[in-house]
Parts: structure tokens; sequence; C-alpha cells
């Protein structure tokens, strides 16, 4: 029943009448009388029962519940209508009805339903999208797994981010242990849980996979935890954790100490030497410079300072190489290269890419990176020119150069030998010609049979993020393009349907720093 | 498949060599160090590929190109240089060149530029 009014001014007068008039409307627009049911229509809607509160007049509605069941049937929300007037109270019986038309039968919280039941009939407020009832999650099965200590992993050394763009952490592990130290800890299996939805449904339960880490050489268990079993470098791989043995020379390598050859890794803290010779099936790491005679790693390669190899300095490492700068030296890589800050007549060559600092620039030599180069000036204006060659593999070139090389000198001999022939008949000559035409025939056909291993990476990207110089080179695949001028901000990509280079504005998404 | 290919160069040596592996890979290698012999059989004949030295003495790897191309336009010219960063390179790839290589040569690209799977005659 609407609440007497003493009296009734005109603003009432007015709005009622726009307010009736707007019901006709919508009454005739749907046809019928239903005033019976004006609470469920939508014509009656919110805004009507505002223009009926600043009426004066509240109608009765009895309170109500609203249930939703989510799509994962994990829960079952619902929304609370308060009565209104002198409507119903919403009562907690009335909800069991409701669970059971949506088929929820378990999770119910029937303590919070109490509340919200005595909040919405008390305050007389709407109660929205409150969870009623909650399904029970699976528990995933987890297998037992050996968990790699955090710290160990977060305290490899290398230079800091913004130095260089480039994490060198990524590929700089040298993190030294003494017996004893904690590598990883085994974590127990976990078993699964099966889980059960709202509507009462059994939910199997997930069985995680987890990294098959086991427990490698120079190692050793107590209880849960794998330690190292001697002093060395703890190494993570994708399959083990374990403890190489290192070889720490912490003066200068020279006189003092000899030649290093050592089985494992080995530490350098003092400068190598010229003419001294490092190799080791490890990791090398050097504190300051490398003067390089002769440098063969089977891991990676970090140095503090550079490289710098006079005369035929030469350096090779299966893994990654990451140096300040390399001057004057033959470099091979099995993996990426880092450089900070300059690269100076030089041959490098990586099956990986090579990535340069901020200030990184290549003068002279050449660079062979199969994988792109990031570099941000190549040449300058007065310093040697350098080639760039991208998407090949050197170690195949390399040997297609040997063939060449050997075919080259066996054609001279060839014609040595034709003109001794043209002077004087001696069947030994002509044996010997005959024995050259073959060994050249050889070699050919050894080139044909190398030559589709080249496996060339038509995607390579060489990008200068500052300056480029003319006379520099740059050859991806079979294609060569020669700077005329000086161009800044440029990328040299392959464009395959013409066989030529592309020259396109620098874009630091396809770069190999980022 | 073979292919008939002109080999220009003043260097006798680096034109036997270039014949040996290309007979040798099956093809047909015509080799000469006169480049305006050369214009002339690249006019008069069909060359599936003509590779030119960029340094010759009476007319440069760039000019020949011109000079081969504005008279048969389709013919592929590979220029063969010792000095990758010449600007004559450059000139020559403008003008149509389909690539350079290094000298002697550079044996993957020989093969790359005839089609990497080269079969017998």
């Amino acid at each position: 029943m609407p609440r007497e009014h003493s009296s009734l001014d005109q603003r009432f007068t007015d709005s009622l009448e726009k307010l009736l008039s707007d019901i006709d409307g919508g009454l005739s627009g749907i046809g019928g009388d239903n005033s019976e049911n004006t609470e469920r229509h939508p014509l009656f809607s919110e805004n009507s029962r505002e223009a009926l509160h600043r009426a004066g007049i509240v109608p009765d509605f009895d309170g109500r519940v609203d249930l939703k069941v989510a799509d994962d049937a994990m829960s079952c929300t619902a929304t609370f209508f308060p009565p209104q007037g002198n409507g119903k109270l919403i009562e907690v019986d009335d909800i069991y009805p409701l669970l059971d038309a949506k088929g929820v039968v378990t999770g119910v919280k029937w303590k919070e339903i109490e509340e919200y039941v005595f909040a919405a009939n008390t305050d007389r407020e709407q109660i929205s999208g409150v969870i009623v009832a909650e399904g029970i999650r699976p528990h995933p099965a987890v297998p037992a797994q050996l968990v790699p200590e955090a710290a160990l992993l977060d305290s490899r050394p290398g230079w800091k981010d913004d130095e260089l763009q480039v994490d060198h952490r990524a590929f700089s592990n040298f993190v030294l242990v003494e017996e004893g130290d904690v590598l990883a800890r085994l974590k127990p299996a976990e078993v699964g849980m099966p889980g059960t939805t709202v509507t009462g449904q059994e939910i199997k339960p997930v069985q995680h996979t987890v990294s098959n880490l086991t427990a490698g050489e120079n190692t050793r268990f107590e209880d849960d935890r794998l330690v190292a079993a001697c002093p060395g470098r703890f190494v993570v791989t994708d399959t083990k954790v374990f403890v190489t043995r290192v070889l720490e020379v912490m003066s200068d390598v020279g006189y003092e100490t000899g030649h290093i050859s050592f089985p494992g890794d080995v530490i350098i803290g003092g400068e190598v030497r010229d003419r001294f010779t490092i190799e080791c099936d490890g990791s090398l790491f050097c504190n300051t410079t490398l003067d390089a005679s002769e440098v063969r790693v089977g891991g990676d390669i970090t140095v503090i300072g550079g490289i710098i190899g006079r005369k035929d300095g030469y350096v090779s490492a299966k893994g990654t190489v990451s140096v300040k700068f390399i001057e004057n030296c033959y470099v091979e890589v099995g993996g990426d290269v880092r450089v900070k800050t300059g690269i100076v007549n030089s041959v490098v060559s990586t099956l990986g890419s090579l990535a340069m600092g901020e200030r990184g620039t290549i003068i002279g030599g050449s660079i062979t990176a199969q994988n792109g180069v990031q570099v941000t000036q190549i040449g300058s204006p007065s310093g040697s020119p350098a080639e760039i060659a991208c998407g090949i593999d050197y170690t195949v070139r390399d040997k297609l150069i040997w063939i060449r090389d050997n075919s080259f000198k066996l054609a001279k001999k060839l014609r040595q030998v034709e003109l001794q022939i043209k002077k004087k008949t001696d069947p030994r000559l002509s044996a010997l010609k005959d024995r050259i035409r073959e060994k050249i025939h050889a070699l050919n056909k050894t080139a044909g049979d190398i030559v589709g291993s080249l496996d060339t990476n038509e995607d390579a990207v060489v990008s200068v993020s500052r300056s480029i110089y003319p006379g520099n080179v740059i050859e991806i695949g079979r294609a060569t393009h020669v700077v005329s001028r000086t161009r800044g901000f440029v990328q040299f990509t392959l464009d395959k349907s013409g066989g030529t280079i592309k020259v396109s504005p620098y874009d630091p998404s396809q770069s190999s720093r980022s | 498949m073979s292919k008939k290919i002109l080999v220009v160069d003043d260097d006798e040596m680096i034109l036997f060599v270039i014949r040996e592996l290309l007979e040798d890979m099956g093809h047909s290698v015509t080799g000469v160090s006169d480049p305006h012999e050369a214009i002339q059989l690249a006019v008069d004949e069909d060359y599936d590929l003509i590779i030119l030295d960029l340094r010759m003495p009476d007319i440069d790897g760039a000019e020949l190109t011109d000079r081969i191309l504005s008279r048969k336009p389709n013919a592929r010219v590979l220029i063969n240089t010792g000095y990758p960063g010449d600007p004559l390179v450059q000139t020559a790839l403008d003008r149509g060149a389909v690539g350079m290589i290094r000298k002697p040569f550079e044996i993957e690209k020989l093969y790359d530029f005839l089609g990497k799977n080269q079969d017998a005659p």
C-alpha cells in the first residue's frame, strides 16, 4: 500500500502524471494488462521505482534471490533483492529449491547465505554477485624434483644490464662453491587430489611435469640436500646439477705457470701473457685482459677485459663468448657472442649471433654470424671497412675455402707439369698430371657434397642502431650490399624474392640485443 | 642440368680453376680474358651465367655489366672481385649484376647462383 501524504504539491502531481503516462505507453507497447506482473516486467525498471519513491509511493515487492552457476561449475553466485514496502522477507528456506533447480549439491556456504539474507532483509539494499557455493579445485600430482638453490642461480656475474642491454648472466655462469655447499634440495612428490564442482562432478587431478634434473658429478646427497662433493664451479643444465673441478690461476699466466691445459674450468686472475696457450674442456673466466696466442675452450669464455690477439692470436669456444672488446684476433665461437665496446681488425665467426653494447663498434676485419648482428656502429669516417656476413655456417664455408685454396695450388702445379711436358716427354710427368687432375676432381666432388650443408639462415638481420660508413660490406646468404654513403639507424635484411639486400629503418624489435 | 657459363678474367689461373670446378659440376664453360671478346660472346651466345672480373685493364666489370645488359637484358652477370668493399661492386649491382663473389671464387656462391642441386648432364 502506498503511504499517504498529507498534501500533494504540483511537482508531485507532474511527476506522477509523467510516470503514469510512461507506464501507459509501455503497456500499450506490449499489450494487455500486466498489472499483476509488474514486479518482474522489464518496463518496471529501477527508474520507475525511483520515480515512485520520489512520488512518495513505495510499492510492495517480495524479496527474492537469483542464482548463477559459473561456466566451469566451480562456483555459484547469488544476487539478493531485498523486499520493498510490505513485500515478503527472504527466507533461507527459499534458497533450497533454487539451489536444487540449478543442480548445486555441494560446497554451499550456508553461514554466509544466512548473513546475506539477514542483511538484505534488514538493510533493504541489493547484494550482488556474492559466492554462495564453491567447488573444490583438484590438487595436481607433482613428482619429486630436484630444485637448484635460488641463491646460486642469482649470483652469476656479469655486466649490469643497462650497460650493455644484454643480460650477460644468461650465458655467463661462473659460480664457485666449496665442498659441502648446498646446490639443490629434493622436493618430495605431492599426491594428486580430485576436485568437485558445485554440481557434484568429480574433477581428476592434473599430472604436473617438472624438470628432470638429476644429481651430476662431484655432488652427493645429505638427507634431502644435494651438496658439493668438492670445491668447484656450480653448473645447472637442462638435465643435471653438478660441480666441475676448477683450476684457479690467480696470478698472470706466463713463465711462472707455463701453458695451461686442464680438463675442467679455468679461472685466470691475472693477465695471459703473449705466446702462452690455454686449453680447457670446461669454461674460461678471465678477470682482466686475455692476450691470446692460442686459446681453445670447450665451454664458454667470459673475459672482464678484452681479448687482444697480437700477430696470429686465435681463440675458440664451443659455447658462448662474452668480452669487453676484441682486437687483432681470430675468434671462432659455437654459440652467441657478446662484445661490449668494439671489435677491431679481427675475424670473428659464430654459429650464433653477435650482439654489441651501446657503444659497440666494428672497425675493419670480418664478421660471420649465422643468426645476425646487432651493432651500434660499423666503420668510421677514417677507419678501414669491415665485411659482415650473415646466414651461413662458417665451418662449412671454411671447408670450402680450404678446398678452393688447395684446388688453386694443384692447378698451379698442373700448369707447371704441363709446361714440362711440352719441353720433354716423360711418362712420369703424364702420370703426375693425371694424379693432379684426379685430386682436383676429388676436391670438387667433396665441395659438391658439403655445399648443401652450408645451412643458410635467410632471416638473419644486421641491425645498426647508429651509423654505418661507406665501404663496409654486408652479405646475407648470397646477396651482397656495399655501403656507398653514410647511413644511420638502418637494418639490412634479405629480400628473398629478389635475392637482394633490403635496407630499412632500424627496428629494435628485430635486434639480437633485445 | 648442364648450364652454359662464360667466365671473364685476365688471370688465367683463375680461369683455369673456375673452369675445372664448373666442368666438374657438369657445366659447359667458356673462359676469356679479353673483355671486348666477352661482350661479343655474351651478345652472340645465350649463357646461363656470366662471371666477370671487376678490375680489368681496359674496362671495369661495372661498365662491362652495363654494356652486356644493355644489349642482352636477360643475361645474369656475377661479379668476381678481390675487394668486396670496392664501390664498383655496388655500381655493378645497381646496374643489374645478380651478385658478387670474392676472388679467386667462392664455391658456395657459385653453387647457389647455378642452383644448389646440380645434376650431371
